[in-house]
């Protein structure tokens, strides 16, 4: 706080270029000498907490991923063996395969119905209230949507007693084996378009309404007015949510856990993303933990997400519209 | 300005200094008697924390040792595991064998615990070694190494409400033809069997019992280590998948099995829509909220099909200690304690348990349960060790065929195939 006082105090000299008499020193200002001091007190607690917080586990998950642990005791250096293992894994494969699914279909109905829902609420009144309940799924705990989720789909549960109500003879078994994941996906995508589509209707609120007044009055729909006005002046916030949504989706975990999971045992592989690969390797429900390999996978997720952040930067860069 | 850093510095320090006196420990207590920490697998409010609770308080008022106890949960060894190698947070914990191999043995912070057997039990005139049934030592052995000291039981057997089968006697399901009869009779009162299909190890077990029923204990254990796999060519093997098949094809398992979350189908079968439910003699205890009015609890076990000794699955729960523990002393006479009749009864009165101890005696609901442990020539790990030795394998090979199995998505040969084929693979890149 002192310090911040000081600086504030002293920057009208240096911006008026009147620095007091006597006080400059081969070419740098008092101030400049001052600051250059304070450079290091003020960095370095910063600096350190990211080392130490960040920086250190991460070189520490490079450096156990090429041994193989279990935890506690000796380390055994295997060098590459972890991610040769990995590449190899054909579970690791499908967990690969199901991650991208989620992140391409799960993103695009996402956003579908993010945008749907944006353009729907605009205009609608007692839209606060509305925003709220698309919002609420996301601030329920997991664990909570997963029992509904599993009430909704049983075998008997509420979904498959309306689809007999309205005449469905063989209802699909939603939580079965082969149908799951999609389940999963479905689910997924219900938490998070509230999420996104708050985000989203922050945006489109800061669109002035002549531009639309203006479509409307020059004959365009609610397509048009999207695809011309939303759209293009919301393009900076749409690239943040689809950068977070990628990384959300291949970090997504507690919701697999827990809908497919149980207290007794892992979910069926089936249903694994690489987030659930890494936690299954390393905290099995029994056996050995094979901490190496899950830090090794981890790494591998590190690595996709980004490769996959940068690629979405540069495909949604575009020059800022001004309005 | 220099001032104020300084001074904010020596704050930060002093700041820093009382959080970490705050949060660390000390062996010794305030008045410099005895005291050790103790990490259980137990929550607050479980029946079996309130009688350790209870046990706690007599142990400190009797012997003036201070237990520093800690509600951790089931995780408590995962909690543990990074403080193994230095100075252990715990001196003491209690969990089952397949975990304490997984996490302590296999980076050798697992201590002994065999010097306990040899302790005196306070108020008592014979030594914990005397009080434990020595058959249920071998579930807490590692090699030759005494690591979990047991406590309490669990078993699995066919449970179902005696109030609704009043006649059934173990010997009518002596063998699984015989069962199979019992089964198809009961069609009449609703589904023959209840099985949450979500559950890996629940539907595991199903053809866990039929190899180890068909060929023995070690059998299982011994075609899963099989790298060539050719251990699954045998017959029993097929015939005991063929067995689970007949189960599936014969529509014996109630409806909706394979498509719903737990506990829906132990509901069910709690309500009395299914009759026989392969499961844990924690199921009683688990069960009993949503249980139906005048329900039974009774189990018989699971039926022999083809071998000639008598076995029963169990696993342990009970002491455990890391090599480093700082109050090992003091932790292994609360142990001792544990052992005393009057705690070893507390907790199985809370819990509705088996303890490891034969005079405790337990509810009604266990009798079956007792018995079948009783009766058994040798007691085996329900998994037939492949959780602890092949735990990887079991999670990415075995359990999704077998759950392809049960769910009828694959016929009991395409089932041995695709499980030798993928073994091979698996071990190839694992071996």
């Amino acid at each position: 706080m002192s310090q911040a006082t000081m600086v504030t105090s002293t920057r009208p000299d240096t911006e008026t270029g009147a620095a007091p008499s006597g006080s400059r020193t081969g070419g740098r200002s008092s101030f400049e000498r001052a600051r250059g001091r304070l450079y290091v007190p003020f960095v370095a607690p910063a600096l350190g907490t990211y080392v130490l917080i960040l920086l250190a586990p991460l070189l520490g998950t490079l450096w156990i991923s090429l041994h193989r642990w279990p935890g506690a005791g000796p380390m055994e250096w295997v060098g590459t063996r972890n991610y040769e293992s990995l590449v190899s894994d054909p579970v690791f494969a499908s967990s690969f395969k199901n991650t991208i699914i989620l992140m391409v279909v799960g993103g695009i109905a996402t956003f579908a119905f993010s945008f749907v829902l944006t353009m729907a609420l605009r205009d609608l009144a007692g839209r606060g209230f509305a925003r709220s309940i698309v919002f609420f799924p996301t601030i329920v705990p997991a664990l909570v949507l997963s029992i509904v989720w599993g009430f909704l789909f049983q075998a008997d549960g509420l979904v498959n007693q309306v689809l007999g109500i309205v005449g469905v003879q063989d209802p699909p078994a939603w939580l079965d084996r082969d149908n799951l994941f999609i389940v999963i996906v479905i689910g997924i995508i219900w938490t998070s378009t509230g999420f996104y589509t708050t985000i989203l209707m922050a945006a489109a609120d800061q669109i002035p309404p002549y531009l639309y007044e203006e479509a409307s009055l020059a004959g365009a729909n609610a397509w048009q007015r999207f695809r011309h006005i939303t759209l293009p002046l919301s393009w900076d916030v749409v690239g943040i949510c689809a950068v977070l949504w990628t990384i959300n989706s291949i970090k997504t975990f507690e919701f697999i856990l827990v809908m497919a999971g149980s207290s007794s045992g892992l979910p069926d592989i089936n249903t694994w993303t690489v987030s659930l690969y890494a936690y299954a390797t390393a905290f099995k429900s029994s056996g050995t933990p094979a901490f190496g390999a899950a830090a090794a996978s981890s790494v591998v997720t590190l690595v996709l997400v980004a490769v996959l952040v940068v690629l979405i930067r540069r495909l949604m860069r575009r020059d800022a519209v001004e309005f | 300005m220099r001032h104020q850093s300084t001074l904010m510095g020596v704050l930060t320090a002093s700041a820093i200094a009382m959080t970490v006196a705050g949060c660390g420990g000390d062996a010794a207590s305030d008045d410099g008697g005895e005291r050790f920490t103790y990490w259980s697998m137990f929550k607050e409010g479980e029946p079996a924390q309130k009688a350790i609770a209870a046990s706690i308080e007599e142990f400190t008022d009797q012997t003036g040792i201070e237990v520093d106890v800690q509600w951790q949960g089931r995780d408590v060894l995962t909690k543990l595991q990074p403080t193994l190698n230095g100075t252990p947070a715990a001196d003491l914990i209690e969990r089952n064998l397949g975990q304490t191999e997984a996490i302590m043995v296999s980076s050798g912070t697992a201590a002994d615990m065999s010097p306990v057997l040899d302790m005196e039990i306070p108020g008592e005139s014979r030594t914990v070694g005397e009080a434990i049934d020595e058959k249920y030592l071998s579930l807490g052995m590692s090699g030759d190494e005494l690591v979990v000291l047991p406590y309490s039981l669990t078993t699995f057997g066919l449970w179902y409400d005696k109030s609704r089968f009043p006649d059934l006697a173990p010997e009518d399901a002596a063998t699984w033809d015989d069962f199979e009869k019992v089964l198809e009779e009961s069609r009449s009162s609703g589904a023959p069997l209840a099985l949450d299909g979500d559950i890996g190890p629940y539907v595991e077990f199903w053809y866990d019992s039929f190899v180890v029923n068909r060929l023995g204990v070690g059998s299982l254990y011994e075609a899963a280590g099989d790298k060539t796999g050719e251990t699954w060519d045998e017959p029993g093997y097929l015939e005991a998948a063929e067995r689970v098949q007949s189960l599936v094809d014969g529509d014996f398992f109630i409806d909706g099995y394979d498509a719903s979350k737990f506990p829906a189908i132990q509901q069910k079968w709690a309500a009395g829509e299914a009759n026989f439910y392969l499961n844990g003699s924690w199921l009683p205890g688990e069960s009993a909220p949503y249980a139906k009015e005048g329900f039974e609890y009774a189990s018989i076990p699971f039926p022999t099909d083809g071998i000639d000794q008598v076995i029963a699955p169990a696993d342990a729960y009970g002491w455990v200690m890391p090599t480093k523990a700082e109050n090992a002393e003091a932790a292994q006479k609360f142990v001792a304690f544990m052992y005393g009749k009057d705690q070893a009864q507390r907790m199985v009165d809370e819990t509705q348990g088996i303890s490891s101890i034969p005079e405790v005696e337990s509810g009604d609901s266990m009798r079956g349960a007792i018995a079948m442990l009783e009766q058994a020539d040798e007691v085996y790990d329900p998994a037939d060790k492949i959780g602890n030795d092949y735990a990887d394998w079991r999670t990415v090979v075995y359990t999704p065929l077998l759950l392809s199995l049960v769910t009828g998505d694959m016929n009991a040969q395409e089932f041995i195939d695709d499980l030798q084929a993928q073994s091979v693979d698996y071990w190839e890149r694992n071996g």
